[in-house]
């Protein structure tokens, strides 16, 4: 997808987000947060040409539906590491949260928006940079 | 999870997924209209014996068998999934724009899995 759909997207899910109460609507919160973050991410593999923006092919990869999928067949940018490791976070709450149903308390809670906001910080300074 | 747990789940994330609007959340019910699809199918999948409750099938295209392998009861609520995991790929991992088809089919879909789960339920 293009990096402008991808943004429009994170947006959108991020606004579906705060009509969410977090502790009530967990599952579904997470899948939001996910979303956003997977977006974000995949923006700015498209900015720093880690991945393309237009069709795959074998040597560029195309959008990643998660940090492992599919795997990335080079290394994770530097200016990235952070933001995969906090998107593996959220990726990683599917299990309990969503496929599961666990509730979360509010300092569960707190750790996934700082997880969020961390890749927001990572990410947005590359978004925003003129690309090829 | 038992299938009564998905159940209690799926109604649950249900009621998250109604706070939402369309056309303004389009993306996020699209998306969420799955996770409950996920929590119906499971339950009908563990009734029927396919699969055993400590195992699951995140979405149709992972089930280890095709539709119209599955016991003939839930085969419309797999067939009802299957479009919902459709309806993500179109609208949520590709480039997309509302339009108003979505909102029909998505609580369409969903109302097909829920009934096939109350008809197990009720008998």
């Amino acid at each position: 997808m293009k990096i402008s759909e991808h943004l429009t997207k994170a947006d959108a899910f991020e606004r579906s987000a705060t009509k969410l109460d977090p502790t009530q609507d967990t599952a579904l919160y997470v899948v939001m947060l996910l979303r956003a973050a997977t977006n974000r991410v995949n923006a700015a593999l498209h900015v720093l040409g880690t991945t393309t923006e237009g069709a795959a092919t074998p040597v560029k990869l195309g959008d990643l539906n998660h940090t492992y999928k599919p795997k990335l067949n080079v290394p994770v940018p530097d200016e990235l590491r952070a933001a995969f490791k906090n998107l593996a976070l959220i990726e990683d709450l599917r299990t309990d949260y969503v496929r599961g149903n666990k509730s979360a308390d509010t300092a569960l809670l707190n750790a996934w928006r700082a997880a969020y906001a961390a890749i927001r910080h990572d990410t947005d300074p590359i978004v925003t940079r003129e690309h090829p | 999870m038992t299938d009564a747990d998905h159940i209690m789940q799926a109604r649950h994330i249900f009621a998250s997924l109604k706070k939402l609007s369309m056309p303004e959340d389009y993306l996020a019910i699209a998306d969420g209209a799955m996770i409950v699809g996920y929590h119906l199918g499971n339950a009908l999948l563990h009734k029927h014996g396919v699969l055993a409750e400590t195992e699951h099938a995140n979405t149709p295209s992972k089930l280890d068998r095709p539709i119209n392998a599955l016991p003939a009861p839930i085969q419309a609520a797999y067939e009802a999934f299957a479009e919902l995991e459709k309806l993500r790929f179109d609208y949520v991992r590709s480039a997309s724009k509302y339009d108003a088809r979505l909102a029909s089919v998505v609580w369409l879909h969903l109302e097909t899995m829920q009934r096939a789960c109350r008809d197990e339920l009720t008998g």
